[in-house]
């Protein structure tokens, strides 16, 4: 019987006019976007590779000077487009995108605005999150609002009860029916774009795409079940298909537009940081206070010569300078992770934003990349110090008067470019990905189950008539 | 009749619970985003005065080479209602003699944490969009078959009454629901800014709402008309309703992302930091000049200087105290060093330029392309009203331009590049030789620099040292008059400027809703009304 409910369901959703303009759309947004996507990437590395090669040049330039120079510039760490941008790209203009780091300090992070146009309105990306997330998120509401009011007003609900089948045997039957609707209608488009990505040569098959993709599947197929359950939960409790459009559409609006408006909400409200300009005055007062401790003559130069003795006053006033920044500074980034981390937790009421924050986590992108390139930088930085230190050491001409800011009291001898060691990023590993992804799909299993159940308590009390 | 018609229709709507729930989304939806506005508005209201108190700070000026203005521009409240593009962008403007302002700088986030930038909030606009559309298909939609479908629509037809006044009627029944809607959520949005006293608006910013008010109806009757259309041509509310969704979620989220996002991907622009390298390269070939300038001149007899200042970004240079023939190698040297920077700010302005001029393509694409859906028609038009557009910041972008041009000229007239208040305020009569400096500054235990340079410890001049050099303490020094010197006056567009740019678009608008009512009409009129 269930089977018989489930195959009639599917065929009824497969022939309605409203899937066949859902999916329609969702093919057209699937391929504009793989295409546009594949354009986007393609300029995206070229300037990219184009940057890393001026930063290369700049560091060669920099080592046939002297290695403290190497040392005391400030790099920036600019984040890579990733190739997997298509499942979802995290608003990765939109966070902080590099690092500036030197070997004496990881100074903080800023938004590159890399290639985008600050004079365009806010938008997102055609990825698939985006699409999953609003298009067929819609659709499947539009499939399951009246699959029991609708029936009810039909007068065919009580036909089909009046055989020998359980009202949960049958709810079942249509909640099944409407995800495998929701698949069939996702799974064209996803094939489309994946075969636009890899015949354009943008993507080469291997175990990490398949994992990405495998994962967006599974995360796909059970943000489906989740919308599947809330559209049938909308269907049973009012007894007109208008009404249950309604509830369902407000309900969508809601997840949409008031979750992130709450998330920033609440983390304006209720766990606020220190401004910016708190922390510059901050910052000024304990600069202040370190300059006026120094003694005299911390700032004085003179002519060349690196053992001139107030060089290592300055050389240890510019340190407290630096340190005395980081503190304030480190504390301020620190207490802006936690608000996010905090803020993230109001978006796990809706599940558009948890498929957004369960994928950026899968794609390995977003701010848990930024946090592993944060955690990373820190180590390298630490390692090059010492590198640098080591190399110092061996050279008598060097006073070892460590300045982050000046080539003067430190080694002032050329170093060749390919002893430099370089940072580069380490994407985030499968195991990784899954830890931090985990959280967002036991709770869309959670929702799915949560729903589904309420769903079978109300149907059981469902007037048919 | 057609008033009995329209009011029958008003009571019948009134009636439904489409009615509540769009009061209940109103409800829902409209406060967070105008307080995470207000939010925004006063942090970039606050970081604009404390940057205006920075630039008050700045601005004495102790030497003409210190002079160079910041232009903070004032946030306009009317961006709590549409954000627009000010988002984006930093309200600084540094006037700089090497570069021609590009785009503004600042701090363009106004959230303190960078990472919240990850939730996009939507602005009262673009959720009163949302809302008014949905309700506006949502009474439409079944406007011409739920009557034949309940089987009423014959009898009210077998009635003396014409198909247009029928028509006419329903639409003004519908009109008449939806208008307190509306007015429920501009009273909203207002009741919820009058929580924040600080906030004030100008009778000419009262105008803007006013107008923006007027547009939601333009904006309102345009998507009742796209559902009556749809209503008339389709047999069944079934198909109308999907149909009227399909196009709400396409114009409301397909169009606009679709359009950025191909704007993005087939318009090229380049990034900024490759620009950067370019600029870069010119800075240094300035560099280069000046050096080789600079080593052509007659050398000093003694580089040595007290208390100075320096910032190489703009030739920000102040000295303290140096020898006779130090400063008029400085002096020498300006004069050519100085123009020759503003002429290659025009040379870095020719890349900046076509920077500027593809991003303005791109954007340009991303507009038009948007235009697509009426409801992006209605958002644009409504940012020109809040000044929050993009044409608004190229407005204020070009004056910053012309006021640079301004300074720049001034400074040439009055020759003030070649002058020693350019970087000193030492008295050239007072001008000392190396060895009267030698000699006042060890109180006469040196006689000359010869005998400093004769000595085998490098540094045994420090050592002798007494005296400070005369009058060097650059603290001391009084910071000079410039109440003659041009002076920045934003002079944003006005009201009526803002109307003629919306106008265009308010047109369009009014223009589809009548074509739409027209052929609406027509359906109508051979409706099979059975």
């Amino acid at each position: 019987m269930l089977k018989t409910i489930i195959l009639t369901d599917i065929k009824q959703n497969i022939q309605s006019f409203k899937l066949h303009v859902t999916f329609i759309i969702m093919m057209v947004v699937f391929t504009v976007g793989s295409i546009a996507y594949v354009f986007q990437y393609r300029d995206a590395m070229e300037d990219y590779r184009d940057y890393s090669s001026k930063m290369l040049d700049k560091i060669r330039k920099e080592a046939d000077i002297n290695t403290t120079r190497i040392a005391i510039e400030k790099n920036d760490q600019l984040f890579a487009p990733l190739n997997n941008g298509f499942i979802d790209d995290a608003k990765s203009q939109f966070t902080p995108n590099n690092i500036q780091y030197s070997a004496y300090n990881v100074f903080g992070y800023s938004i590159s605005r890399k290639t985008s146009n600050p004079y365009l309105y806010l938008s997102n990306d055609l990825n698939w999150v985006f699409i999953l997330s609003i298009i067929t998120s819609f659709s499947i509401l539009l499939l399951s609002y009246d699959a029991i009011s609708g029936e009810r007003e039909q007068q065919t609900l009580k036909l089909i009860l009046s055989n020998a089948v359980s009202r949960g045997v049958l709810l079942f039957g249509k909640y099944f029916s409407i995800i495998i609707s929701g698949v069939l209608m996702v799974l064209p488009g996803l094939l489309v774009s994946l075969i636009i990505l890899i015949l354009s040569g943008t993507l080469k098959m291997s175990s990490l795409l398949a994992f990405e993709t495998i994962g967006f599947l599974v995360l796909g197929v059970l943000f489906i079940s989740t919308i599947s359950a809330l559209g049938l939960l909308c269907s049973v409790v009012s007894r007109t298909a208008n009404v249950s459009l309604l509830i369902g559409l407000t309900l969508w609006a809601v997840f949409l537009i008031f979750s992130p408006n709450l998330a920033v909400f609440a983390a304006d409200q209720l766990f606020k940081i220190k401004n910016s300009e708190t922390i510059q005055a901050e910052e000024k007062t304990a600069k202040d206070a370190i300059n006026k401790a120094a003694p005299e003559g911390s700032w004085s130069m003179w002519g060349n010569n690196p053992f001139f003795p107030k060089h290592e006053l300055r050389a240890k006033n510019i340190t407290n300078l630096m340190n005395a920044e980081k503190q304030i500074k480190d504390e301020w980034y620190n207490s802006q992770f936690r608000q996010y981390e905090k803020a993230i937790r109001f978006t796990y009421l809706s599940p558009i934003s948890i498929l957004g924050m369960a994928s950026e986590s899968l794609a390995g992108s977003g701010y848990p990349r930024f946090r592993k390139n944060w955690d990373d930088l820190h180590t390298y930085q630490n390692q090059f110090l010492t590198w640098f230190k080591a190399i110092d050491a061996k050279d008598p001409k060097s006073p070892h008067w460590y300045n982050p800011e000046e080539d003067i009291s430190t080694s002032r001898e050329k170093i060749k470019f390919e002893e430099i060691p370089l940072y580069t990023e380490r994407m985030m590993t499968i195991p990784q990905r899954l830890t931090k992804a985990l959280p967002g799909i036991m709770l869309l299993v959670f929702y799915s189950f949560l729903l589904f159940g309420i769903t079978v308590v109300m149907f059981n009390r469902y007037d048919v008539r | 009749m057609i008033l009995r018609i329209a009011s029958k229709e008003l009571f019948h709507n009134m009636s439904t619970s489409r009615f509540i729930t769009g009061f209940l989304l109103c409800l829902l939806l409209i406060p967070f985003p105008i307080i995470i506005s207000i939010n925004e508005y006063r942090s970039k209201v606050s970081m604009y005065e404390t940057e205006q108190k920075q630039v008050d700070d700045k601005n004495i000026v102790k030497v003409y080479s210190a002079y160079r203005p910041v232009i903070v521009k004032k946030p306009g409240p009317l961006s709590i209602f549409a954000r627009g593009v000010s988002y984006n962008l930093g309200n600084q403007v540094k006037i700089l003699f090497s570069d021609i302002p590009m785009m503004s700088e600042g701090k363009a986030e106004s959230r303190d944490n960078p990472f919240l930038n990850r939730f996009f909030t939507f602005d009262f606009i673009s959720v009163l969009i949302i809302i008014i559309s949905l309700m506006a298909f949502l009474f439409t939609y079944d406007i011409c078959t739920w009557e034949r479908e309940t089987g009423t629509l014959k009898m009210m037809l077998a009635n003396p009454v014409s198909r247009a006044s029928v028509l006419a009627g329903k639409m003004l029944g519908t009109f008449f629901t939806l208008l307190p809607m509306l007015l429920f959520s501009y009273g909203l949005c207002i009741l919820v800014i009058m929580f924040y006293p600080d906030i004030h608006f100008t009778s000419s910013e009262w105008l803007r709402i006013g107008l923006i008010f007027l547009l939601s109806m333009v904006f309102l009757v345009l998507f009742m008309v796209i559902g009556l259309f749809v209503s008339s041509r389709v047999r069944h509310s079934g198909t109308g309703i999907v149909i009227c969704l399909v196009l709400w979620i396409t114009f409301l989220f397909i169009v606009p992302n679709l359009a950025n996002y191909s704007a993005k991907s087939f318009v090229k622009v380049g990034s900024v930091e490759n620009l950067e390298f370019n600029i870069k390269e010119l800075n240094d070939e300035y560099l280069k000049k000046t050096e080789e300038y600079e080593k052509k001149l007659p050398g000093a007899d003694w580089d040595m200087q007290w208390n100075t200042r320096w910032d190489s970004r703009d030739g920000f240079n102040i000295i303290g105290g140096a020898s006779k023939s130090s400063f008029e190698k400085i002096k020498l040297k300006n004069e050519f060093t100085e123009p020759l920077r503003v002429d290659y700010a025009d040379k870095k302005w020719s890349f900046r330029k076509a920077y500027i001029t593809k991003l303005e393509k791109q954007q340009n694409f991303a507009r038009y392309l948007s235009f697509l859906s009426p409801s992006e028609i209605f958002k644009e038009s409504v940012n020109g009203l809040c000044a929050t557009n993009a044409e608004s910041h190229y407005n204020f972008l070009d004056q910053t331009r012309r006021y640079r041009e301004e300074l720049i000229h001034y400074y040439k007239e009055k020759k003030l590049f070649s002058s020693y208040l350019y970087f000193t305020q030492q008295d050239p009569k007072n001008f000392m030789t190396v060895d009267e400096i030698v000699n006042y500054l060890t109180k006469g235990e040196l006689k000359s620099f010869a005998e400093v340079e004769a000595h085998k410890d490098p540094f045994y001049f420090f050592g002798k040292t007494k005296n400070s050099f005369p009058n060097s303490n650059i603290d001391e020094w009084k910071s000079i008059d410039l109440s003659q010197f041009p002076k920045f006056n934003y002079r944003p567009a006005k009201v009526l400027n803002d109307i003629h740019h919306s106008l265009l678009h308010i047109g369009v608008l009014f223009a589809l809703a009548l074509a739409l009512f027209y052929f609406s009409y027509k359906s109508f009129i051979r409706y099979d009304v059975r």
